[in-house]
C-alpha cells in the first residue's frame, strides 16, 4: 500500500451510479494510506449503487417498486436515510421534488420498466410513501427512483470514509456532484451546460458540496436522451426553459436534490435553501448567472 | 454557506479548436496491483479472429472496438484486461479484473478523454480570462481540476464490461487448445 507521503495528489475513477465517480486525495495524516482511503470510499459508493439502483433487480429500490404497495419492505439504513430526506424535501417543496415520478421517466424512455412491478397508479405521489421503523410502504402501486438525490448522498458517504481513513484534503466527484474535504479553498468551475462560453463562473468553497443540474438540450443529447429528464412534480410536466442550476450546500445530498427544486421553483426555493444552509446559482441565456440565497 | 463567486469575462474570444481533454488516473500496473495485491501475472496480447468478434458481438450486443486485447493471467485463472471504449464524446481506457471463476472483481478507469467541459480544462481558453476579481487572485494557470456539471452518463463502460464478459465466456476463459 502506498503511504500518504508518496506522490499526492492521488486520484482514481470508477463507473458507478451510471456515471464516472472520481475520488482524489490531496493531503492526509502521517501514516495514513491514501490508496486504502480511496478504496474504502469507493466501497461506500458501490454500496449506495447496489442499494439504490433502479435497474438492478435485487436493490432496495427495485424491491420497493415490486412489493411495497402490498406490504412494508425492510430496507438498509442508507436507503432509509435517502428516502427520509427525499420525503422531507417533497413536503417542503410541495411536491416540486418528488421521487415517485419514475413511471413518467419509464414512459419517456429514460428508464427501463422494472421487472415484476405493477404499473404505477397515475395519481401516486410522495404522499403515498410511508416510513415505518426500518421499512417503507407505498399506499398504492408506484415506482420510486433516487437518481436525483443518491449521487449526492454517495459522495457524502465516500467523503466520510475518506475522513475516517485520515484524509485531510480531497474531493469526491460523483459525475459532477462534488463534495470537498478540508478548508481549501477549493476552486470549482460551474459548467453551465452550453458549449463554449464567453464567461467562466467559479466558486471557492471550504468543506462542502456543489451540485449542478441542467435541462439543456446539449446535455440530453450527450446522454442519448431525446426526452427531458427533469420534471416539476407539482404539475407533472417537464421543466423549461433551458437553464443550469448549481447549488452549494454543506452536504452533497442536499446540494444534489436542491438543484431540481431551484430549477422547478426559482426564487420560491429561497426558504428551502436557507433552511439547508445552501445557496444557488442559476444560468439561462437571457439573464446569465443569477444568485439565490447568496449575500449581495 | 461561506463561499466566493467569481464571474470572469473573457478579455478576447480567441478560442482554439476543441480538443479532447485526457485525465490519467492509474497505470495498468497500478490498477492490477490494487485489484490483485502481490499476485504474479503473465501478459499476453490476444488477437480475436473474425468469427470470434462476430460471436462476441452477438452474445453481448456490443461490437468489439479492437481486434487486439491486452490480457494478464494469474496462476489460478485470475484475469486482468485493459481495454478501451469509444463514445460520441469520450474515449475511455479501463481495466477489468476477473477472479478465477470469471466474476467481476473490480473496474477501474485508467484514462478518460472527454470533450464535454474541455474548454474549462483547456489552458489556452482559460488564459483569456483575467484572474483577478474582488481582490482575489485566482490561480487559473493551474489546471482547474474541479468542475461541477450536469451528470453525464458513462454507459459505454458498462457496455464495455458486458463485451469483455462475453469475450471471457467465449474466448479467454477456455483452456488453451
Amino acid at each position: 500500500m502506498r503511504s500518504c507521503l508518496a506522490s499526492l495528489p492521488l486520484e482514481r475513477a470508477q463507473p458507478w451510479l451510471g456515471t464516472r465517480v472520481a475520488i482524489r486525495v490531496d493531503r492526509c495524516r502521517p501514516g495514513a494510506s491514501a490508496q486504502r482511503a480511496i478504496s474504502h470510499a469507493f466501497q461506500e459508493v458501490a454500496q449506495v449503487h447496489a442499494l439504490m439502483s433502479f435497474r438492478t433487480a435485487d436493490s432496495d429500490v427495485a424491491r420497493l417498486n415490486r412489493e411495497a404497495h402490498r406490504h412494508a419492505v425492510a430496507v438498509d439504513r442508507h436507503t432509509l436515510a435517502v428516502i427520509h430526506a427525499a420525503r422531507a424535501l417533497s413536503h417542503a417543496s410541495e411536491g416540486a421534488f418528488d421521487i415517485t415520478l419514475a413511471g413518467r421517466w419509464v414512459s419517456a424512455g429514460l428508464l427501463p420498466p422494472p421487472a415484476g412491478a405493477p404499473w404505477p397508479d397515475p395519481a401516486a405521489s410522495f404522499r403515498d410513501v410511508r416510513i415505518e421503523d426500518d421499512a417503507v410502504r407505498f399506499l398504492r402501486p408506484l415506482w420510486i427512483d433516487l437518481g436525483g438525490i443518491a449521487k449526492g448522498y454517495a459522495a457524502d458517504c465516500a467523503a466520510a470514509a475518506l475522513r475516517r481513513h485520515g484524509v485531510l484534503e480531497g474531493r469526491v466527484d460523483a459525475g459532477g456532484d462534488l463534495v470537498t474535504l478540508g478548508h481549501g479553498p477549493h476552486c470549482i468551475a460551474l459548467h453551465d451546460g452550453r458549449g463554449r462560453s464567453d464567461t467562466l463562473a467559479l466558486v471557492e468553497i471550504g468543506e462542502g458540496a456543489v451540485a449542478t443540474s441542467s435541462n439543456r438540450p446539449d446535455v440530453r443529447r450527450h446522454n442519448g436522451h431525446a426526452a427531458v429528464a427533469h420534471w416539476d412534480g407539482r404539475r407533472g410536466d417537464a421543466l423549461g426553459p433551458p437553464c443550469s442550476v448549481s447549488v452549494l450546500a454543506p452536504e452533497g445530498l442536499y446540494a444534489d436534490a436542491l438543484t431540481k427544486v431551484v430549477m422547478a421553483m426559482g426564487d420560491d426555493a429561497l426558504p428551502l435553501l436557507v433552511r439547508h444552509g445552501a445557496v444557488a446559482y442559476r444560468h439561462d441565456d437571457v439573464h446569465g448567472w443569477r444568485s439565490l440565497g447568496a449575500a449581495a | 454557506m461561506d463561499h466566493r463567486f467569481h464571474l470572469l469575462p473573457a478579455a478576447a474570444l480567441v478560442i482554439a479548436a476543441p480538443a479532447l481533454h485526457a485525465t490519467t488516473y492509474l497505470s495498468a500496473d497500478q490498477a492490477r496491483e490494487l485489484m490483485f495485491p502481490g499476485l504474479a501475472f503473465t501478459h499476453e496480447e490476444v488477437i480475436l479472429a473474425p468469427e470470434q468478434l462476430r460471436a462476441i458481438a452477438q452474445a453481448s450486443g456490443v461490437k468489439p472496438f479492437s481486434t487486439r486485447l491486452q490480457v494478464w493471467r494469474g496462476a489460478a485463472g485470475e484475469l486482468f484486461i485493459v481495454d478501451e471504449v469509444l463514445g460520441r464524446h469520450e474515449f475511455i481506457t479501463f481495466a477489468l479484473g476477473l477472479d478465477a471463476t470469471g466474476a467481476v472483481k473490480d473496474v477501474e478507469i485508467l484514462q478518460y478523454n472527454e470533450s464535454y467541459g474541455d474548454e474549462i480544462r483547456n489552458a489556452a481558453w482559460r488564459a483569456q480570462f483575467t484572474g483577478k476579481q474582488h481582490g482575489a487572485t485566482l490561480k487559473l494557470d493551474k489546471d482547474i481540476q474541479n468542475i461541477s456539471a450536469a451528470t453525464l452518463s458513462c454507459k459505454h463502460i458498462t457496455e464495455g464490461v458486458k463485451r469483455l464478459l462475453a469475450t471471457y465466456a467465449l474466448v479467454l476463459g477456455k483452456p488453451a487448445a
